[in-house]
């Protein structure tokens, strides 16, 4: 019976120390960890898919006058990553960051701010500006659509049904 | 879904008098899809958006299950036993008391051929004509109209007849929204070149395809079609060889003509002379002229006159009897044709023969195993609300109608429920009139029972059932069995089942003769004149002599009148009313509906610019429309499609006919529901 | 290839199109009725367009072009971005209620799976809304008299003629103000 517990003594002094120093010297995390999102405001264009992928319903999207507000609660984050693994502009990804302690909360939240476009007929929101730009950088090239044919990026979804039949028109190919 | 399970069985649309058909699938005793119909002869696969949602209301949260009777200020479920035990019992000691005379039914054009026979048979058994229904309502100017002028009161032609026509003249019409699938018609006909001219006092999306149109005041009808006749009769674009031998009346016509003045009716109607001109030549001179007309030509006191106008202006000018050419009142329900067929009205007996006519009369009594019928005309469903007023009503017998929605001047009939002493109502949802009643007895809907029903061009289509009724509910043919025979006409109702009752028809009805449970069951039915089971069925009546007894057109001239009610000072507008797209008579069945009602959710005021603009309206604000009836508060729409003058709402919300004229056509008794003077301003609230 | 064809000469703004897409899609119509001054009813569906900036906007390759030329969204592949629903130039792409997943019209394809025409054509009443093969529709299109060919993109986009109403229906309304 003693004799068992020595021997058990005798293996674990011979393992040596297996736990580290820790905080007197650094965590290394290993490859894939989730740690704290962490958001590129360069890259991001407001899009939203993040909000919407989020379980925990960390980024609230507020929309006033001519402004997107996205407020990322990172207290509530599970860390599950679904908004990295949505965002078409690789924008947000989850850090090894991982010492969150903090006194406050507001430490944890983070805002990022985009101009937003309305509807030039109507006033409701058609996007963020950043989105707009982007897709009218790309789709020229990408469609084939000449720059003055695309008038329809700054409506919404039903003052564009309203002006169907012009930019029908616009659009139209040259009867053969 | 697992479309394997299901069983898709042709069905008749129950909506308006077009007569649609879909096929209906049906999944371990559910409706469960829809399906487009492409084989069928009218409609070819088409519905329009009530007929696309015509399942929502089978299996509805909100339908009557059980037999309720009045306690209170509420209803307390009782058994069916007692239920009709207790009525049958209350009618026969009502009869007793005060005579049949006290006694009243509304039949139903929502309802099967079969159950408006038996509900009239019902009624003059237990001794009273007063069996009437909406008919009377809508087209019964019609067929007091047509009857008069050309032996039949009913359209000539098949809707789908429409495509041979040169020239397309609808009046008093909104076909585009009010039966859609009409306008496939119409459209096909335009691309071969047709003519359409469209009289309607507000832009309708009828009118939007129009090559002419004529924006009338409501209630000008006569002198706008008396105007036109005058100029064809000038011009001598009159079919002399149709008039010669064909028809009878032309010099007193002539002698009103010579009455009329152009500038007259210009001023009435205000229709610009030229337009009417154009109008008159292009109806008189095309190959094949059809004219379309519905309520906005037979609500009126003058309802009989504007039929009986446009007859005449059909006959002077031969446009009767052949393809592409004849009279097309569009009827609007299911089955209102079929009911009038079936004597659900208080002046005929089964194939309009009139209840005065003794010989006629007896033939039926006979066939019906009794030596006589009531001889008396009945009263007729406003007649029945006045009785019910004043106290001399009794009793009501409701079947599948809502009159405290659909009847005019709502607040003096809801009076006349409060007064009666027996009001039963049938129906499948407790309607705003069955919330009146003392006993509310379940009823089954069209896909819960066998039927019947025939559409607007006489077409007669069989509807098979489909799936079960809930709860307790019951057909209503076999609700009147059962009542028939607790009042003491057992003999008289030995049916069991919708086909026994069709081959009673067969005998008593000579031009449903042909139409046996057997033969109707063919996809499309069968079109009526068919008297014998050889007969296939007649698309164009009048083709060699008319239905009148000298076998010609009877031309009946029509001196203009005006409406009942005419603008004034305190009510300085003209409120006409008339049907949504998306919404169907008293609503009980699309207001129940998600997909119709989202679409078109609340009661509204069509209203010039300039006459809101005189009070302050702004678009979307909250009005009160008011006459001297009563007022209702809804939502104004500034249009540019209504006239100044003129306001327009819809009746598929209760509020509507609060507002609205009960002035009788003298003939046909209808409500002059298009014409009521009115005030609008800004709602109080 | 098939395509629609919408004569918008014939529409008649009963909506029973969009009652019709609404029954075959769950509750929702991916198709929308606008009418425009009380009298030009423009109904609107996707036009499965040959330059289809909807596909090109999407980051997560969700849109596909099928083989018969109709464009579908994956909805399972959406992200709900709506890059899609800004860069449609027809305004018919919207995400759903919850602001969740893009859609749009896709041709009925489970009704042309099994042989059956999209709901919206069959059901229309005044034949505004037809399928058919490119060629003859263009044909038909070509022959209506007085309507102009608005829209015909590339051979796998929706045919569209529509009036001429340079006056407009009201105007057209020969009186009754004054």
């Amino acid at each position: 019976m003693i004799i068992g517990k020595l021997k058990e003594a005798i293996i674990c002094l011979r393992a040596g120390r297996v736990t580290l120093r820790y905080p007197f010297e650094p965590s290394v995390v290993p490859e894939g960890f989730h740690g704290q999102p962490q958001l590129d405001i360069d890259k991001c264009t407001g899009c939203g898919a993040c909000s919407m992928a989020c379980p925990a319903r960390c980024i609230e999207i507020t929309d006033e006058a001519d402004q997107r507000t996205m407020l990322y609660c990172l207290d509530r984050c599970s860390y599950c990553a679904r908004c990295q693994e949505v965002c078409p502009e690789e924008a947000i990804v989850l850090s090894s960051e991982f010492e969150l302690a903090t006194d406050s909360v507001d430490d944890l939240r983070v805002t990022a701010r985009f101009d937003l476009v309305r509807c030039e007929e109507c006033g409701e929101v058609v996007g963020t500006r950043r989105e707009i730009e982007k897709l009218a950088a790309e789709m020229p090239e990408k469609t084939g659509i000449s720059v003055d044919q695309i008038s329809w990026l700054q409506l919404c979804a039903e003052c564009k049904r309203k002006r169907s039949l012009e930019t029908a028109r616009d659009l139209q190919a040259p009867e053969q | 879904m697992n479309q394997q399970h299901i069983n898709w069985v042709p069905s008749v649309c129950p909506f308006c008098g077009v007569g649609c058909g879909f096929l209906a699938g049906v999944d371990r005793g559910r409706l469960v899809a829809l399906e487009y119909l492409i084989e069928h002869p009218v409609s070819e696969g088409a519905l329009c958006p009530k007929g696309n949602a015509a399942l929502d209301t089978v299996h509805h949260a909100d339908r009557l299950l059980h037999p309720l009777k009045r306690v209170g200020d509420g209803f307390e479920r009782i058994s069916w036993d007692q239920a009709l035990q207790e009525i049958a019992e209350r009618i026969l000691e009502i009869r007793e008391a005060h005579g049949p005379n006290a006694l009243a039914f509304l039949a139903s054009a929502k309802c099967s051929n079969e159950e408006n026979y038996l509900m009239q048979k019902w009624a003059r058994l237990v001794g009273t004509n007063s069996v009437d229904h909406c008919a009377r309502l809508c087209h019964a100017s019609t067929v007091a109209g047509l009857g008069k002028t050309l032996g039949a009161g009913a359209m000539t032609n098949p809707v789908t007849d429409t495509v041979n026509a040169d020239c397309i003249f609808v009046i008093g019409s909104n076909y585009a929204e009010c039966h859609p699938v009409a306008a496939r018609w119409v459209g096909d006909a335009l691309e071969q070149g047709a003519f359409l001219m469209v009289a309607d006092p507000r832009v309708t999306p009828t009118v939007w395809h129009a090559d002419l149109c004529l924006q009338l005041r409501p209630g000008s009808d006569v002198a706008l079609i008396n105007g036109m006749m005058k100029i064809i009769v000038e011009a001598g674009l009159c079919n002399e060889e149709f008039i010669g031998s064909r028809t009878s009346g032309l010099e007193q016509l002539r002698e009103l003509l010579q009455t009329v003045e152009l500038s007259e009716v210009e001023e009435i109607s205000g229709v610009p002379a030229d337009a009417i001109e154009e109008a008159a030549r292009h109806y008189a001179t095309a190959e094949a002229s059809v004219i379309m007309w519905s309520m906005g030509i037979t609500q009126h006191i003058t309802g009989t006159d504007n039929v009986m106008s446009l007859a005449n202006l059909a006959l002077i000018t031969g446009h009767l009897g052949r393809p592409g050419a004849g009279l097309m009142p569009l009827r609007g329900q299911s089955n209102v044709q079929g009911a009038c067929d079936m004597g659900a009205l208080s002046n005929v007996l089964p194939g309009y023969v009139a209840v005065t006519d003794f010989e006629r009369r007896r033939q039926i009594a006979a066939k019906w195993g009794v030596t006589e019928l009531p001889t008396a005309r009945g009263l007729t469903v406003v007649e029945m609300m006045n009785a019910a007023a004043s106290g001399d009503l009794h009793s009501l017998y409701v079947m599948g109608e809502n009159p405290i929605v659909s009847d005019p001047n709502v607040q003096h009939v809801r009076q006349g429920l409060d007064n009666i002493d027996l009001l039963v109502v049938q129906d499948i949802f407790m309607t705003e009139t069955a919330e009146l009643a003392d006993y509310v007895l379940p009823a089954a809907l069209w896909a819960e029972k066998s039927g019947s029903y025939t559409s607007t061009e006489r077409r007669v289509q069989w509807q098979p059932t489909l799936v079960a009724p809930p709860g307790e509910a019951l057909p209503d043919w076999q609700i009147i069995c059962e009542m028939g025979r607790r009042t003491g006409y057992a003999d008289c109702f030995p049916f069991a089942s919708p086909g026994d009752i069709l081959t009673e028809i067969n005998t008593v009805s000579p031009a449903y003769g042909g139409i046996t449970p057997e033969r109707v069951q063919a996809l499309g039915g069968l079109i009526w004149p068919c008297p014998d089971e050889d007969h296939p069925g007649t698309p164009i009546l009048h083709q060699e002599k008319f239905g009148t007894e000298d076998g010609l057109g009877h031309i009946t001239p029509t001196p203009y009148r005006p409406p009942a009610e005419t603008p004034d000072e305190q009510y300085p507008l003209t409120l006409t009313t008339g049907r949504l797209v998306l919404h169907y008579n008293s609503g009980s069945m699309t207001r129940r509906t998600k997909a119709l009602l989202s679409r078109e959710p609340r009661l509204f005021v069509e209203i010039s610019a300039a006459d809101a603009a005189e009070r302050g309206i702004e678009d979307g604000e909250l009005v009160r429309v008011a006459t001297c009836r009563g007022y209702t508060d809804c939502v104004a729409r500034v249009v540019p499609t209504v006239a100044a003058g003129v306001v327009f709402m819809p009746f598929h919300f209760s509020g509507t006919n609060i507002l609205t004229s009960d002035a009788l056509d003298p003939t046909a008794k209808i409500p002059e529901y298009k014409v009521a003077a009115c005030q609008i301003e800004k709602s109080p609230r | 290839m098939n395509v629609l064809y919408l004569d918008l000469n014939r529409c008649i703004y009963c909506r029973a199109c969009e009652v019709a897409c609404e029954r075959e899609h769950g509750g929702v119509s991916r198709i929308f009725v606008t009418l425009l001054d009380w009298t030009e009813p423009v109904p609107v569906a996707c036009r499965h367009c040959e330059k289809h900036p909807c596909v090109e906007a999407c980051p997560v390759d969700a849109i596909e072009v099928t083989d018969e030329g109709a464009v579908i969204i994956h909805t399972n592949k959406c992200i709900s971005c709506g890059l899609c629903v800004i860069a449609c130039p027809f305004g018919v792409i919207e995400l759903d209620k919850a602001g969740k997943i893009a859609d749009k019209c896709d041709l009925c394809a489970h009704r042309l799976a099994d042989g059956r025409q999209p709901a919206c054509v069959l059901t229309c009443p005044t034949r505004c809304i037809q399928y058919g093969e490119f060629e003859e529709i263009m044909a038909r299109a070509r022959a209506k008299p007085g309507l102009t060919l608005v829209s015909a993109v590339g051979e796998t986009g929706t045919v569209v003629t529509m009036p001429d109403r340079p006056a407009g229906a009201v105007q057209k309304a020969t009186s009754g103000s004054d």
